[in-house]
This record gives C-alpha cells, sequence and structure tokens, in this order.
C-alpha cells in the first residue's frame, strides 16, 4: 500500500475491494429491487387499509388495527422466518426473493397504514365537513378532498418508513435471498476479510437511503400546495 | 312554535312566490342531546320558499347545533326535518306491522345534502383547489357534468360574488372576505334549494364582513331561500323576512324581523338585544 493514507486504510487490501466491487454493486441493486418493489406495494396495501381504516365501517377498522398491531408488536426476523415457512404450507410457493419481498411488503403495510391513517386524519375536520355539505359522499370525500391534502403530509414520515424497509431488507439474507447483506457475509466466509467487505457494504447503505430521501424531497415540493 | 310567513310588507315583486300551504323546509320537534346535554330541545320552525330566516341568540343558545341539524351534519336525536317534501335524513319504508322510518344511509345522505348548501364561519374552502376549482369541483363530481362546462359555470359564479379576477388563487392567497365569498359560490354551484349560513362573518372584520353580507343581500333579492345564524343584528333588520331568537337550545320568540329586533316581547330576547345593540 502507498503511504500517507489515514491509519486505518494501511490495514484494507484495496486490490480486493476494487475486484469485489461489481459483485457488491449487484447485491446492492439487489437490495434497490426488493425494498423498491415492498415499497410500492406497500404503499398500495398502506393506502387502502389506510383509508379504510379512516372511513371503512366500524368492523373493518377494528380488523385493520389489529393488522398494524401484529405487524408492529413481531419483530421483523420473526415475520420473516414465519412467510418463510408459511406461505408453502399455505401452497404458495415463491422464490427467496418473491418470498423476501412479501415479507418486506407486509412489515412496509403495517407502518404505512398508520402513516397513511395519521395523515388524513390531520387534515382539518371542516374540509370533511364542506365536502359532505356539497353533497359528497365518504369516498368521494376522500378521494377527492382528503387524499391529495393528505398526500403531501404522508411523504416525510413514508421516506423515514422506507429508509427501515431498506435497512430491514438485510434480514432477509437469513432466508438466502441475494441480497448486499447476504452477498457481503458470504464474501467474508470465503475471504476471511472483513472491514474490506463491510466499508463498502455500508456506504451502499448510506448511498441508496441518500437516494430515496432526496427523490422524496424533490417530491414532496412537486405535491405541495401553493402558499 | 311555528314560523308561518306572514309579513307585513308586501314582498319584493322578483321572489318566486310560496307554494300556498307547503312550506320550503319544515322542522319538526327537532331535539339534540350530547349525553346529558341538550343543545337544542322541540325546535319547529317553518320557512317558505325565497324567504330570508336569521337565527340570534347567545353563544351557547343551540342556534349553530340547529342549522348543523338541518343538514345533518349533526344527526338530530329526536325530530323531523323536510325539505320541498323530502324527509332529510332519514326514509318511510313498508314492513310487515306498517310503515316506519328508517335512518338514511351515508349515501342517501349524500344525495339529500346536495340541494342544501352551507356556509361556514371558518370558510373551509378546499386547501388545495383554486377558487375556480373549489367551484367547480361540486358540480364535476358529484353530479358528474364535464369539468369544462363546471368551470364555465363557476366564472360566471366568481363574477357573481365580485371575484372575477381570483379564479386562480388559491384558498391562502385570498382575504377572509373573499373566501367566504368564494364558499357561497361553491355553495351556490349545486343549484341548493336551501343555503345554510353558520355565522358567515364571525371570523371577518367590519370591511370583509360587508362585503359578505353585501353578497347575501343581493341573493335574497334574487329570492334565494336562506337561514343564517349570525350576531349582526343591523343586518338581521335590513335582510330578513323572520328572525327567530333563541336561548338555552330552545326557541323563546319569532316573528317578522321588525316585530323581534324593534318591538321584542319576551323578556329573554329584550335583554339579549339590549346587550347586542349596547
Amino acid at each position: 500500500m502507498e503511504g500517507g493514507s489515514p491509519a486505518i486504510l494501511f490495514a484494507l487490501d484495496l486490490a480486493f475491494m476494487q475486484e469485489q466491487l461489481p459483485t457488491l454493486l449487484r447485491a446492492a441493486l439487489v437490495t434497490v429491487q426488493l425494498s423498491g418493489l415492498a415499497v410500492l406495494l406497500g404503499i398500495v396495501v398502506g393506502l387502502l387499509l389506510g383509508s379504510w381504516r379512516v372511513i371503512g365501517p366500524a368492523w373493518l377498522q377494528t380488523l385493520i388495527q389489529w393488522f398494524v398491531n401484529v405487524v408492529r408488536g413481531v419483530p421483523p426476523l420473526v415475520h420473516i422466518a414465519i412467510i418463510y415457512f408459511a406461505l408453502p404450507r399455505l401452497g404458495l410457493v415463491l422464490n427467496e426473493f418473491w418470498t423476501g419481498v412479501a415479507a418486506l411488503t407486509i412489515i412496509a403495510a403495517g407502518y404505512e397504514v398508520e402513516i397513511v391513517r395519521a395523515a388524513l386524519q390531520s387534515v382539518e375536520e371542516g374540509q370533511t365537513e364542506a365536502a359532505f355539505a356539497v353533497g359528497m359522499d365518504r369516498g368521494m370525500t376522500l378521494r377527492w378532498i382528503l387524499l391529495p391534502q393528505a398526500l403531501q403530509r404522508m411523504i416525510p414520515p413514508l421516506t423515514n418508513e422506507l429508509a427501515n424497509v431498506i435497512k430491514a431488507s438485510s434480514l432477509l439474507s437469513v432466508i438466502s435471498v441475494k441480497e448486499l447483506t447476504k452477498v457481503g457475509n458470504d464474501l467474508i466466509f470465503e475471504h476471511f476479510v472483513v472491514a474490506e467487505v463491510l466499508i463498502p457494504v455500508a456506504i451502499l447503505y448510506v448511498l441508496i437511503v441518500s437516494l430515496l430521501t432526496h427523490t422524496s424531497r424533490w417530491l414532496e415540493e412537486r405535491l405541495g400546495i401553493p402558499t | 312554535m311555528v314560523a308561518n310567513k306572514n309579513r307585513e310588507q308586501d314582498p319584493p315583486a322578483q321572489k318566486p312566490s310560496p307554494e300556498p300551504g307547503l312550506p320550503w323546509l319544515r322542522i319538526e320537534h327537532l331535539h339534540k342531546f350530547y349525553g346529558s346535554l341538550a343543545a337544542v330541545i322541540d325546535v319547529n320552525l317553518q320557512v317558505n320558499r325565497g324567504q330570508q330566516v336569521v337565527i340570534v341568540g347567545a353563544s351557547g343558545s343551540g342556534k349553530s347545533t340547529l342549522l348543523r341539524c338541518i343538514n345533518y351534519l349533526e344527526t338530530p336525536s329526536r325530530g323531523q326535518i323536510w325539505l320541498d317534501g323530502d324527509p332529510i335524513g332519514q326514509h318511510p319504508i313498508q314492513t310487515a306491522s306498517g310503515m316506519v322510518w328508517q335512518a338514511d344511509t351515508p349515501n342517501q345522505l349524500a344525495r339529500k345534502r346536495r340541494q342544501i348548501g352551507m356556509v361556514f364561519q371558518g370558510f373551509n374552502l378546499f386547501a388545495h383547489l383554486n377558487a375556480l376549482d373549489n367551484i367547480a369541483i361540486g358540480p364535476h363530481r358529484v353530479l358528474g357534468r364535464p369539468q369544462a362546462q363546471c368551470r364555465e359555470q363557476a366564472r360566471a359564479l366568481l363574477a357573481k360574488v365580485h371575484l372575477d379576477r381570483h379564479a386562480d388563487h388559491y384558498p391562502s392567497q385570498l382575504s377572509g372576505g373573499e373566501q367566504q365569498r368564494v364558499a357561497i359560490a361553491r355553495a351556490l354551484a349545486m343549484d341548493p334549494k336551501l343555503i345554510l349560513f353558520d355565522e358567515p362573518t364571525s371570523a371577518l372584520d367590519p370591511r370583509l364582513t360587508h362585503e359578505v353580507l353585501q353578497v347575501m343581500q343581493e341573493l335574497a333579492e334574487e329570492g334565494l331561500t336562506m337561514v343564517v345564524v349570525t350576531h349582526e343584528i343591523h343586518f338581521a333588520r335590513r335582510f330578513a323576512d323572520w328572525v327567530v331568537y333563541m336561548e338555552q337550545g330552545q326557541i323563546v320568540e319569532t316573528g317578522a324581523a321588525g316585530d323581534v329586533l324593534n318591538r321584542p316581547q319576551q323578556a329573554q330576547t329584550q335583554r339579549f338585544l339590549s346587550y347586542v345593540m349596547g
């Protein structure tokens, strides 16, 4: 190694790191795909359940609240294990990747339901009353008045939640999904190097999350209500 | 206490004549309880087509609750409301044991509410829509009319409330008086049989209050049926055909505006008016 680098870098095998970078980048892409799909599906499920949580019949609201309680109360790793073992028993055989997407979607949705509910309920009561007064039913009020105003308010907490989903995706390494943490771990045990793998892995996670944060900030501005 | 229209002066000629014997809005034995608190007690009121009724009373007298019961934003505990022969909030159904009243489903209620406009103290304009679309969204989304046609109608209504140049403004870019006039136009856009005004000027300074009252006066002259809760006694005297005075959830006195406001019969009404007139 050349001299003059900070002390910690003396020990790093930079040539090995360069050699393994394409492998880690491919794994990072899997992490992005996993989280991206889980997030998108989670938002769909979250919007649906979150809306029903606000305007649905009482029994449905209770049911959704139970779903939320269960998802929030069970550790993500246990969730992943349950889904990994339960889905084949229900006759649904998915490969590791889609099992991972299913597990992450349910985890994401559990939190997103609450984000959607909170955002919808944060819209002033007067907006709903005004919508009722022009003859809108609950569905119209939700679609044309509440959701457009709540969407912008959902984005910051959703971004937070999405960062959690990306990080939770590392847990899918236990069911052998070839995402960033799994591939990194394999490299560690294959080559008996630690720092050379974990440092780029950590940096890649930071990059993925920053990318998401910037996209979300851009979206938030675009959706803004003029003041 | 039934308020029949019985004007002393001749009504303005352009007002549509009320259908004989059939009040446009009829409220019978209306009660509203919140737990053990009685907000409205046995209110009976009739409003004829083209009539302007003003409800006055101190804060907490139940007048806003009464108004909000008319379009079922508050569900009455007891009593019946009829608009143009149509029962609001419930409907009769035929059962084996005869006819019984059943509460309207939310969707049935939504359909009936289309006939009743409402103007709120806090304006409640849709914050994400500009003035034009605040007015157009009702006819477009509720009545399913084409958007272009609804916007054209909205433009005409903006002109009617003297806000032609504010179509693109969002609620946060409008003054309180402007917001309230947009809210009135929004109510008019549904071509309602009746518009309820819940303290429409209480959040406004005197100059903005004047703008809004001006528009309401113009609508009254066109024969729009209006029920107005307000603290503006001077306006009520000019504007109303009929005045209702409420205290502690009950109607204390009703009559032609000139009678109730100038020569109140009840001691409670006299006391209230002496406070507000200074």
